[in-house]
């Protein structure tokens, strides 16, 4: 087979898929790492981003609660302050009233007026005033002369005690200026009030007007309070005196709950603007307030969330609205981003992956004649630059290319056959070529792959290792190739076989035809003779031809499988005795002797009489056939028992011209002729010996052949047949038979036997018999013991077959192979419970001369060592006895 | 030679005529031997090769096995030890591994014939 050193292009080529190991050792492959690296980085940093953009959010909206807040403590601190100043105002008011009166009441006085004028005044100043202020907002009197004179007079007014009360006393001690007092419980009304007071001009004389503190007109900022505040007011002593709240409560109740306020703010804890407190509702409120010039205290709280969540709030939500998208768009795109990139990493990796198969791979843009590098082997790295002129990667790659594929690559691979590919709109193209790597050429894959939709301007240039399915392919196509040539050949052989046979059947032919036409022109004439000669002539060469088709249909049939045997009892001896006779006069005319020696105890065997004789006659013709004047020829058959089953084995030995050892190879080889034969003329078909082999395979047999080219062959048929008697009942005559007992005095028997008790049994059955035993536990230490033994000492061996440290057939084939004069006549028995014809043949290979069957059998085993020895005693030089 | 003890042998598988033609008629000699069976190392041997799944060993000792059966014309034993060796020769470990129960038993059943006969 031409071994393919051509650059095996192809479009589109369908490989059959590999499967040897990718070669990718050593391969660099860049910028995994670093892509791997970038990715993270993208991920880190978005992450990062949605941190701070989510910091920044809650620091805005902390500032703005803060501020919120802030403004919202100012708020209520203006708020407060107003309210303080407005209830200031009220009292000032109030005290001004007083001044007022305490004028009108001294001119009475100074004009002359007595108690009932005054007590007149007061009264009808008093309805003016509460139509004015309205009812139960104050009360006024005055002390004259010692007496209480009232705007309402009431029963107790005389004993009074007034000069005990702090607003008489702080009057007095004012001198004429307007005095205010503190909150008190009113005696008479219970209600909580207080008394602004005045010195008149009389020495001891003084007005005073009780305001009732807790009534609401007096109050009126109720109605100037922002939705949900509360307000409270309390004096210097905490005590709550007016309130604003819509908790419905108890006054004491009301009274801790402000206190928890003013503990509070006593402790700083509610002053700072972003502090809150607890409600009775649960609602967190913050706390302002302001002290008034006379010690009392304004407490305004306002729910935060009203604060925070009022109208202007309406930015912050904007604000928040719009962080809020944009921190939700920020993640989305980090996701998205992070998919984004694990579904370009999977398809990386896959490309890397079903990249690991190419040792190297480029992108080569044919436009501008430039090439880049994406994977390439180490040791070429130094030789080719990652990316640049594709002429010079050419070059590289062309170096190591065979050189007698070097042209047809350089041109497949040239810009200009890339370009004129591409116009073509081919996406696949490629082919096998050995390239060198050391020392040594590799078979390597080399494609170019374009696809003008991801890429117009580019093709990818990969290479794989493709050796070990390449030379597996080639290996395939040899052995192809081989089958071919072997049919080829047959065929051959049949076609020359057929012209031969043509051939040899015109030659009987033309004999028929011609000596036809001669007796035919010998009508008439008186030479009888003449014609019977013809007659004879005819008859051979048509008996000739019948042989001839005989054998070919013969052979064809058997080719065909149908064969079948027809088993009958007969008469094996008769049988080969009658096959020999049939030669003897033929062997006596060529000056030849054919020996025939039967030695049976059982003649009568089932078999098939036809194909037996087939078999003996095709083996006597041949060793008649290629013997000459003065040969040998000999037939000897005996019996092998084995249980119900005997071997019968038969031996046709000639002093021929014999066969070459090619020859013997292809002996049972159908349609062959030694070539050697053709010196003389070609006598029968070439046939014979294959009928012969399928016939003996057809019965079970085994048939061998040994033969020296001028010296002889001899022929071994071994045959298992069933004999149609029980071998017992003609054992025993037979052994009867011996004329003369044989003496067994002084006679030495080699044993070889493994199993100790067998070996026991065997040497004590010949020592009954009178033979002396040399027991071998196995074959090597029969051959020592036959070697120790002298020449000629040892009548007979009996051989085990299967033995430890070397078998029977070794150790027969190594005695056999001695330099001694015994070693090759000494007989050998095999001692076998294996009797296929297959192991006698061994046997027989291994120049043992016989075999008896395990169990052994005493009548058997004697006779069968009698007669060796008896023979073998015949053939000695100094016989015994 | 006593009917009875012609009859326990036959009993346990020994064919007396045959193995007393083996030994040439010498009664004295064929018992010693039937008598030395027990002492045979190969039904041993069988059975350890087939333990260690050896079976080039076992095919061996089985094959040892049938010959001294056979030698000693132990003809029920040689008949079950048959198929065991050519299970053997195959190399069909378990096939021969299901033969061995029968084998032993019919092993153990020729020793007590056997050992009665002392």
């Amino acid at each position: 087979m031409k071994e393919r050193n051509q650059l095996l292009t192809s479009e589109k080529e369908k490989r059959a898929p590999g499967f040897s190991p990718p070669r990718n050792g050593g391969v660099g492959v860049p910028g995994i790492k670093t892509r791997n690296l970038s990715r993270w980085y993208g991920i880190v940093l978005n992450s990062v981003m949605l941190v701070v953009v989510a910091a920044l959010l809650l620091f805005v909206i902390a500032l703005v609660r803060n501020k919120l807040l802030q403004n919202a403590q100012d708020l209520g601190n203006a708020l407060v302050q107003s309210y303080a100043v407005e209830e200031e105002m009220t009292i000032q008011s109030l005290e001004r009233e007083v001044l007022l009166i305490s004028q009108y009441v001294d001119e009475i006085i100074a004009d002359g007026g007595d108690f009932a004028e005054i007590q007149t005044w007061l009264s009808g100043h008093f309805a003016k005033l509460i139509q004015v202020m309205g009812a139960d907002l104050v009360d006024f009197y005055a002390v004259i002369d010692g007496e209480i004179v009232a705007a309402n007079p009431w029963s107790g007014d005389a004993a009074y005690p007034y000069t005990d009360t702090d607003w008489y006393r702080q009057a007095v001690e004012a001198e004429g200026e307007v005095v205010c007092g503190e909150v008190y419980t009113d005696a008479i009304t219970g209600q909580r009030i207080f008394t602004i007071s005045k010195a008149l001009n009389q020495q001891g004389d003084v007005f005073a007007m009780d305001v009732f503190v807790q009534n609401p007109s007096l109050h009126n900022t109720a109605h100037t309070l922002p939705e949900d505040c509360s307000y409270y007011l309390c004096d210097s002593s905490g005590t709550l005196l007016y309130s604003v709240a819509p908790w419905d409560v108890t006054s004491q109740e009301l009274q801790s709950y402000l206190d928890q306020m003013l503990a509070g703010i006593a402790d700083g804890s509610l002053l700072a603007y972003d502090a809150t407190f607890t409600d009775m509702d649960g609602v967190a409120r913050g706390v302002y307030c302001q002290r008034m010039p006379n010690g009392w205290t304004i407490l305004l709280t306002i729910p935060i969330n009203s604060i925070l969540m009022g109208e202007e709030n309406t930015v912050v939500y904007i604000i928040a609205g719009a962080a809020a998208i944009l921190f939700f768009a920020l993640a989305f795109m980090t996701i998205q981003d992070a998919l984004r990139s694990r579904r370009m990493k999977r398809a990386d990796d896959t490309a890397h992956m079903l990249g690991d198969s190419f040792y190297a791979i480029y992108r080569v843009n044919f436009v501008d004649g430039t090439y880049n590098t994406f994977k390439t082997l180490d040791n070429l790295q130094s030789d080719i630059p990652p990316s640049g002129e594709y002429a010079l990667l050419l070059q590289a790659i062309c170096k190591v290319v065979r050189p007698d594929t070097f042209r047809a690559f350089e041109t497949s691979f040239s810009l200009e056959h890339i370009r004129q590919r591409t116009a073509r709109g081919i996406p696949d193209y490629g082919g096998d070529y050995q390239r060198r790597f050391g020392q040594v050429y590799r078979w390597v894959n080399i494609r170019t792959l374009y696809d003008p939709e991801l890429n117009p301007n580019e093709v990818i240039l990969c290479f794989r290792d493709v050796d070990e399915e390449k030379r597996r392919e080639l290996q395939h196509t040899i052995i192809l190739q081989e089958a071919l040539d072997e049919a080829r050949k047959s065929t051959k052989a049949k076609s020359e076989f057929f012209s031969r046979m043509s051939h040899d059947m015109r030659t009987p032919l033309n004999v028929i035809i011609g000596c036809c036409n001669l007796a035919e022109r010998s009508r008439g004439t008186e030479e009888q003779s003449k014609v019977w000669d013809y007659v004879k002539k005819i008859q051979l060469a048509g008996s000739q031809l019948l042989d001839l088709i005989n054998d070919i249909l013969e052979l064809s049939r058997m080719e065909a499988g149908k064969n079948n045997l027809d088993l009958k009892e007969i008469n094996l001896k008769e049988l080969l005795t009658n096959a020999a006779n049939l030669f003897q006069d033929r062997v006596r005319e060529d000056g030849k002797t054919l020996e025939v020696s039967i030695d049976f105890r059982e003649a009568h065997v089932w078999g098939d009489e036809k194909k037996l004789t087939q078999i003996i006659n095709n083996l006597l013709s041949n060793g008649v056939k290629y013997s000459n004047a003065g040969d040998k020829i000999r037939l000897e058959a005996r019996q092998f028992d084995f249980q119900e089953h005997s071997k019968y084995q038969i031996v046709v030995e000639d002093t021929g011209i014999g066969m070459s050892p090619e020859f013997l190879e292809h002996l049972f080889d159908p349609y062959s002729r030694e070539t050697t034969f053709s010196s003389r003329p070609a006598v029968g078909t070439g046939l014979g010996m294959s009928i012969v082999k399928s016939l003996v395979q057809q019965m079970s047999g085994e048939i061998s052949v040994n033969s020296t080219l001028g010296e002889g062959s001899r022929f071994t048929v071994t045959l298992p047949l069933k004999t149609a008697h029980s071998p017992k009942r003609t054992a025993q005559p037979l052994l009867k038979k011996q004329s003369r007992p044989f003496d067994w005095t002084g006679r030495n028997i080699l044993v070889a036997e493994d199993n100790e008790l067998n070996l026991e049994i065997i040497t004590e059955i010949l020592r009954l018999m009178g033979a002396r035993v040399l027991p071998a536990a196995n074959g090597a230490e029969a051959v020592r013991i036959f070697r120790a033994a002298p020449t000629d000492s040892i009548d007979v061996i009996l051989m085990d077959m299967q033995m430890p440290e070397m078998d029977g057939c070794e150790a027969a084939s190594a005695i056999r192979r001695l330099e001694r004069p015994d070693a090759g006549d000494v007989p050998i028995i095999a001692v076998t419970a294996n009797a296929f014809a297959e192991d006698i043949d061994r046997t027989t290979k291994a120049g043992m001369n016989d075999h008896v069957s395990k169990p052994i059998d005493s009548a058997i085993l004697r006779q069968t060592m009698e007669k060796l020895i008896t023979e073998w005693d015949a053939r000695r030089s100094t016989p015994r006895e | 030679m006593d009917e009875m003890r012609t009859a326990r042998l036959e009993a346990a598988g020994v064919d007396v005529e045959e193995a007393l033609a083996r030994f040439m008629g010498n009664e004295a000699l064929m018992m010693k031997f039937l008598l030395r069976f027990p002492q045979d190392p190969s039904f041993q041997q069988l059975k350890e090769a087939l333990a260690r799944r050896d079976a080039a060993q076992a095919f061996a000792a089985a094959h040892t096995f049938k010959g001294v059966a056979g030698n000693l014309s132990m003809k029920a034993l040689f008949r079950q030890a048959s198929p065991v060796v050519e299970d053997l020769r195959a190399g069909d470990l378990a096939s021969a591994e299901g033969k061995m129960e029968a084998l032993e038993e019919r092993y153990r059943q020729t020793l007590e014939a056997l050992s009665s006969l002392e």
